[in-house]
């Protein structure tokens, strides 16, 4: 781009789709629709916190999972996906938000291709002991 | 200290968007709503746990703020800009640069001259040529032992004695051409029938006046001193602004109009420091320094200046001042004063500890007040020694001293014996102080200060009728102070930073240069000379 006789670099476009996607809107109330409706905003960190891409964006520097890292499932992706979870759900657990209580590997075979992973833990914000679990499923690269 | 005014528009420091997105209107509009699973209110602990950090809501909040600081940051960018001294490269040379000072405003590197001793038999033609490099490739050239190049200014004929004194000069540009004394050149082309084929610096000062290009710091205070001082028609900002572009070795110009006589100009400069050590880095002005701003300045050859006028170009002629300090530091530590007792202390008596013999360079005497050593000692030495440093006044920088022993003489003399010769010549009148690790920060803080200071008058401005118009340009009030003093105390204590708790200058043996007898030697400028410090 040309501009007042300067050459300036062309703004950069963010990457599509967008990582941080807007919230739905009620048409009605032009409230932020899940202000009132869907997860506990707790079960939703969690849910964040292992979803998100940690660091794929500078909103979410220290939030998020490098569990996509683990590229490889070899004898040591097991000990490496506990550990990434760990990573993942830190603040939420440092915060007394949930207390995490295990990883466990529902589908999980070395060499294989694909593997799957169940988080379970307790939201001790929401009154009960219930414990939840979140499922992840990766595939190797 | 105060934070500078930075800014004439407001800035948000990271974050403020955010919390005002979710304090401000996210918060207390859930306030307002009704929690659907109990069909009361959003308690706050509730609120807070929506929008804790890690939440949706904070992370889309912080990616706001993340946008907005991205477009805060090109504004702040921009604005920048607007400054000279801040602008960045592309800016200060296309937009700046461009406005002010025309097109290619950025000065070139700069090569260091000076004389050469060339022995050659008696007869010998070296020659010369003004233009660098010659054109005609007739003139004589030689290189150093790093492999720069230099070449003959003007043709000599060798006399009688031998030895031709050639003026030489740098075809290769930057620092590393202010070459030393008895640097030795090797002739490459154009030697002489009859000359050896080697020739080295000779007169002291060596060689001066290399600089590399202009930064963008200089050319962005080029600039602004060209806004602020409007040269127009020849006036005395013109000279400056012509001197100053003559070449980029050229610190600042200084200009008093009609010193000699009404149509007369004398316009004095000071060479940029570069890395040349000492007191007179400043006042040498190299050979081709000199010519390529009478070149530029003087008629007729002028390119500018018309022919009718009187300009003389000259240095500044250093005038230096002596300094006592004094300064209190914690005693007995590093960062402060090495020793528990540091001796000598000051006294009204001998406010300067002299160097008043010298039997080598390992061994001299000072005078001092009479049995002052630590404890009344009559002599000290190991680890009991006091450590001492010694001013160089060629250096402007301390050394440290490896002393084996001091012993009392006697009446007020000291001798002081040391293990090895220090980087550095004593000899009598040489200043001696207690030792103390901050002797480079203290050397270097009162040089950068002297090196803020600019040239005096050339006429009594209080009595001589030329004193309105003869004044110096730009004032010494208004930048390039002529008046050394107090404020050297200052820049002291920003350098030693928490080191010390203050310091005072106890005596300067001048605080202003005097007039110059004669007005064609250029004006006086204060330079440091020889620097006793004590605890305070």
């Amino acid at each position: 781009m040309n501009v007042a006789g300067f050459t300036v670099a062309a703004p950069a476009q963010l990457a599509d789709p967008s990582p941080l996607l807007c919230d739905n809107i009620d048409p009605e109330t032009r409230d932020f629709a899940s202000l009132t409706t869907g997860a506990d905003p707790i079960d939703s960190q969690v849910e964040i916190a292992l979803s998100r891409v940690r660091n794929s964006g500078p909103s979410v520097v220290y939030d998020g999972s490098r569990i996509r890292e683990v590229k490889k499932m070899d004898d040591n992706a097991q000990d490496q996906a506990r550990s990434l979870v760990k990573e993942a759900l830190s603040r939420l657990v440092a915060n007394r938000d949930i207390r995490h209580v295990g990883t466990t590997f529902d589908l999980w075979e070395v060499g294989s291709q694909s593997g799957q992973l169940r988080v379970q833990y307790v939201n001790l914000r929401a009154g009960n002991d219930l414990v939840r679990s979140v499922t992840l499923t990766m595939f190797g690269g | 200290m105060t934070a500078p005014d930075e800014r004439r528009f407001q800035v948000y420091p990271r974050g403020y968007v955010r919390d005002n997105v979710l304090l401000q209107v996210f918060r207390n509009h859930l306030r307002s709503l009704t929690n659907p699973d109990t069909g009361a209110a959003f308690t706050e602990d509730e609120i807070a746990r929506a929008t804790q950090p890690g939440s949706r809501f904070y992370i889309e909040a912080d990616a706001i703020d993340v946008l907005g600081q991205m477009w805060q940051r090109r504004g702040a960018w921009f604005a920048d800009q607007v400054r000279p001294t801040r602008a960045n490269t592309a800016f200060l040379e296309g937009y700046h640069g461009e406005l002010w000072l025309g097109s290619n405003p950025r000065l070139a590197a700069t090569g260091g001259s000076g004389a050469v001793s060339a022995p050659a038999s008696a007869g010998s033609v070296f020659p010369g040529s003004s233009t660098v490099p010659d054109p005609t490739g007739t003139a004589a050239t030689a290189t150093d032992p790093n492999g720069y190049r230099y070449q003959v200014l003007e043709t000599v004929t060798t006399p009688a004695g031998g030895v031709a004194t050639l003026q030489m000069q740098a075809i290769d540009t930057g620092d590393a051409t202010n070459i030393a004394l008895d640097t030795v050149l090797t002739w490459s082309t154009n030697q002489p029938v009859g000359a050896e084929p080697t020739a080295s610096v000779s007169e002291s000062p060596a060689f001066a006046g290399g600089y590399d290009e202009e930064t963008d710091s200089e050319l962005g205070a080029r600039i602004e001193r060209r806004i602020r001082h409007r040269p127009a028609g020849g006036n005395a900002a013109h000279f400056c602004a012509w001197a100053e572009r003559a070449s980029v070795s050229v610190e600042a110009a200084f200009v008093y109009p009609c010193a000699f006589h009404a149509g007369s100009v004398l316009v004095a400069v000071l060479q940029k420091r570069g890395a040349t050590e000492g007191p007179t880095a400043r006042t040498t002005v190299g050979v081709a320094v000199l010519a390529a701003v009478t070149g530029y300045l003087v008629p007729p050859a002028s390119p500018v200046v018309p022919e009718r006028a009187y300009v003389l170009v000259t240095a500044c002629n250093p005038q230096t001042s002596d300094l006592v300090l004094r300064a209190a530091l914690t005693e007995g530590a590093t960062g402060g004063w090495a020793d528990v007792d540091p001796w000598p202390a000051y006294s009204v008596t001998y406010p300067e500890v002299i160097v008043t013999g010298v039997a080598s360079q390992q061994e001299f005497t000072v005078a001092a007040v009479a049995g002052s050593l630590p404890g009344g000692a009559g002599s000290l030495s190991g680890t009991d020694a006091p450590q001492l440093m010694l001013w160089d006044a060629t250096t402007s920088r301390w050394k440290q001293l490896d002393v084996t022993s001091v012993t009392d003489d006697g009446g007020d003399q000291f001798t002081i014996v040391l293990g090895t010769a220090p980087d550095m010549t004593i000899a009598t009148d040489c200043r001696l102080s207690p030792y103390t690790d901050r002797l480079d920060v203290l050397a270097e803080s009162i040089e950068a200060y002297f090196d803020e200071l600019g040239p005096g008058e050339v006429v009594d401005l209080d009595t001589d009728p030329r004193a309105p118009r003869a004044a110096r340009y730009p004032r010494a009030t208004n930048y390039y102070s002529s008046r050394a003093g107090q404020v050297m105390l200052a820049r002291m204590i920003e350098a030693l930073g928490g080191a010390t708790a203050d310091v005072e200058l106890t005596s300067i043996s001048r605080s202003e240069p005097d007039l110059p007898g004669d007005i064609s030697d250029g004006p006086n400028i204060v330079v440091l000379g020889n620097v006793s410090i004590f605890p305070l």
